[in-house]
């Protein structure tokens, strides 16, 4: 198991939420409860990878609704979902919308560990992805406007005698400028920085919205 | 607050009687029979008035005939011989025409009795003429009495008389002619009455007994499929609430296993604990065996017209409706699409409603049942101005063994929502200010 994955557990049903956690936090599995779909929304914290484990009929939202709002995001956390009220029209449907594993209760407990172990190591690279690009973000949350805008000018491809003509700058300071943007993002070359962010802002658009939510 | 869940089956199998027919049959019955004894009365009359009476005037009339040849042949034997037996004869029938005649005045009725008068008068006059010519004969003058007896006068007289008994007599057989065919004609009209009556009361029993036929078949149906949801939806819930805390069990036991690898504890307790994880997990499944036996079959859908499903319905709940005093009112729209569905399961649907209506509503509160078209969907909407849902209630109204009906099981509603959504329905209540209006919708039929 990662080690320090966390699981959500969204259930109305207080008993089986808590027995759940019991047995995650039992198997030395970190966890996070919830009596409500709107709950999870206000209050989950991305800052490991995991995954979620949800019911399906509950007060309010019903696990299906979060489900396809999650998946709405393009790049949403791995989730299963756990049903009293299995029919294979409930499997299939979530399933199509993005839930990885689906499982009727009572769960045997391996069956359950199992999900949670695979669904947790498959987050793991989406993880790393979000944390990349959130480093990213913050990194390009500390220049300055000037900066930034030397930054734009850079991942076009522009040299510093054409950013200082554009900016209307001149090219020594353009020169000062590009340096210390490479040492407040944190890479070596321009060459590195401008494919790891060329990289990171090709996931941000093909996973748009979900900007905020990874921190 | 008393509302939600009819009893299944028993709560629909009311008594069938005071049945609207058969009251029609009875009632038609005994005015037939008061038309036959009617009848029957004036054919009794009719015969002894002909018995007593005709038969009585019949002789009389014979008589009156017989006398009066009987006086003129002595009066005029007594004035051509002058034989004093023919005079004592003449003498000794003379009263006795007078009697029959008044005899026959008496009995005679309308017409006929103004003949007799009439012949009366003439009888006199030729019984006065008669005496006359006794008396000449004794006073010795033959001839003048003969002249009397012969005379163009007397036969006047005479043909007079004759032709008032030929009319009396033609009178009399008319209206006796006349009251025999009618007669004859009441006996036959009777006889047909009494045919229809007969003929009638069988038909109307037949259909009465093929209605009630068809009816208990229909409560039969109803209670059959009533009884099922009732147990699949028990079993279903059961299924439901068992497995929350099952699951929470597995989970609970799970993690106290997980617990057990530390050395310090106790191997009894985690042999326990394994014991009961094991169990718990052998219960899940049987639960899940029964839901997977519980899971509603497939029904057959036909086109079933709304509005006769309806009217079949508020049909079987007459008798409850009357005793209650909670009349069902229909209100009927035009042009109501038949939708997809089981007759028999939609009838339950409107009939647990109704149930439900009824069991609200004090007497003469009206609950009203009717169906629409919005959209192409068919809506049923039942109404009604009982106690009313507090908005509180009306979010768990549907919950299986939720109840706020005194003895109420709770099973109900919870069945007729299984059944409208098994049928691709919805349903909604909606508490109002007075009552409650829940509202039935069925997809358009896609042809």
């Amino acid at each position: 198991m990662i080690e320090d994955a966390v699981v959500h557990v969204v259930d109305d049903d207080d008993a089986l939420r808590e027995s759940l956690l019991a047995l995650l936090r039992a198997n030395k599995i970190r966890c996070e409860g919830y009596p409500s779909a709107e709950d999870f929304l206000d209050r989950a914290v991305w800052d490991h990878p995991g995954c979620v484990v949800v019911d399906l009929r509950m007060n309010g939202m019903g696990g299906e609704a979060l489900i396809r709002l999650l998946a709405r995001d393009g790049d949403p956390p791995p989730t299963i979902v756990l049903t009293g009220h299995g029919t294979i029209e409930n499997a299939v449907s979530t399933v199509r919308d993005g839930a990885i594993d689906f499982l009727q209760k009572p769960a045997p407990n391996d069956r359950m560990l199992e999900a949670i172990e695979r669904g947790v190591t498959l987050d793991v690279e989406r993880f790393k992805r979000r944390r990349a690009m959130a480093e990213l973000r913050q990194r390009i949350a500390t220049l300055t406007p000037r900066e930034r805008g030397i930054l734009d000018e850079m991942l076009t491809g522009k040299t510093s005698p054409e950013i200082a003509r554009v900016l209307g700058l001149q090219p020594k300071s353009v020169q000062v400028y590009r340096s210390r943007v490479l040492q407040k993002m944190a890479f070596a070359t321009t060459v590195e920085m401008v494919r790891h962010l060329l990289l990171a802002s090709a996931q941000e658009w093909a996973a748009p919205g979900r900007a905020g939510q990874s921190g | 607050m008393m509302r939600a869940a009819p009893l299944p089956s028993t709560g629909l199998l009311a008594p069938r009687g005071a049945n609207r027919l058969l009251r029609l049959v009875v009632i038609g019955s005994a005015l037939l029979v008061l038309l036959l004894v009617f009848n029957e009365f004036r054919s009794y009359v009719a015969y002894t008035r002909f018995a007593e009476q005709d038969i009585r005037l019949t002789r009389l009339a014979g008589r009156i005939v017989h006398f009066d040849e009987v006086l003129t042949t002595s009066s005029r034997m007594a004035v051509a011989t002058g034989d004093t037996a023919w005079r004592d004869r003449y003498r000794e029938y003379e009263p006795r025409l007078e009697s029959v005649l008044a005899e026959a005045v008496d009995i005679a009725p309308g017409a006929e009795r103004a003949d007799l008068l009439r012949i009366r008068e003439v009888n006199l006059v030729l019984v006065a003429r008669e005496a006359e010519a006794l008396g000449l004969i004794e006073a010795g003058r033959p001839d003048d009495a003969r002249t009397l007896l012969f005379g163009a006068e007397y036969e006047r007289l005479k043909s007079e008389y004759r032709s008032g008994v030929d009319g009396m007599l033609e009178r009399f057989d008319a209206r006796v002619t006349a009251s025999l065919a009618s007669a004859r004609l009441w006996a036959i009209a009777g006889g047909f009455v009494a045919l229809f009556a007969v003929g009638g009361s069988v038909v109307v029993l037949w259909l009465n007994l093929q209605r009630s036929r068809r009816e208990s078949l229909l409560f039969d149906q109803l209670a059959t499929a009533e009884r099922r949801s009732t147990i699949g939806r028990l079993a279903a819930s059961l299924a439901h609430e068992l497995n929350q805390p099952l699951a929470a069990i597995v989970n609970y036991t799970g993690a106290a296993r997980m617990y057990c690898d530390d050395e310090s504890i106790d191997s009894e307790l985690c042999r326990a604990v394994q014991g009961a994880s094991e169990q718990a997990q052998r219960a899940g499944l049987i639960v899940q065996r029964m839901r997977e036996f519980t899971k509603p079959g497939t029904v057959l859908k036909q086109r079933v017209d709304v509005q006769q499903a309806i009217r079949k319905s508020v049909q079987l709940l007459e008798w409850r409706s009357k005793e209650k005093r909670v009349p069902i009112e229909i209100v009927t729209h035009p042009l109501v699409a038949p939708i997809l569905a089981d007759e028999v399961q939609l009838q339950q649907v409107i009939v647990n409603l109704l149930v439900n209506a009824i069991d609200a509503s004090s007497p003469h509160q009206n609950v009203r049942v009717s169906a629409y078209a919005d959209r192409g969907d068919t809506v049923i909407e039942i109404f009604d101005s009982g106690v009313g849902i507090t908005p509180e209630n009306a979010g768990r109204i549907f919950e299986a063994f939720f109840t706020t009906k005194e003895g109420g099981q709770g099973l109900g509603l919870a069945i007729t929502r299984d059944i409208v959504e098994g049928l691709g329905g919805v349903i909604e209540v909606q508490a109002r200010d007075v009552g409650a209006e829940f509202r039935v919708r069925f997809p358009e039929v896609s042809s």
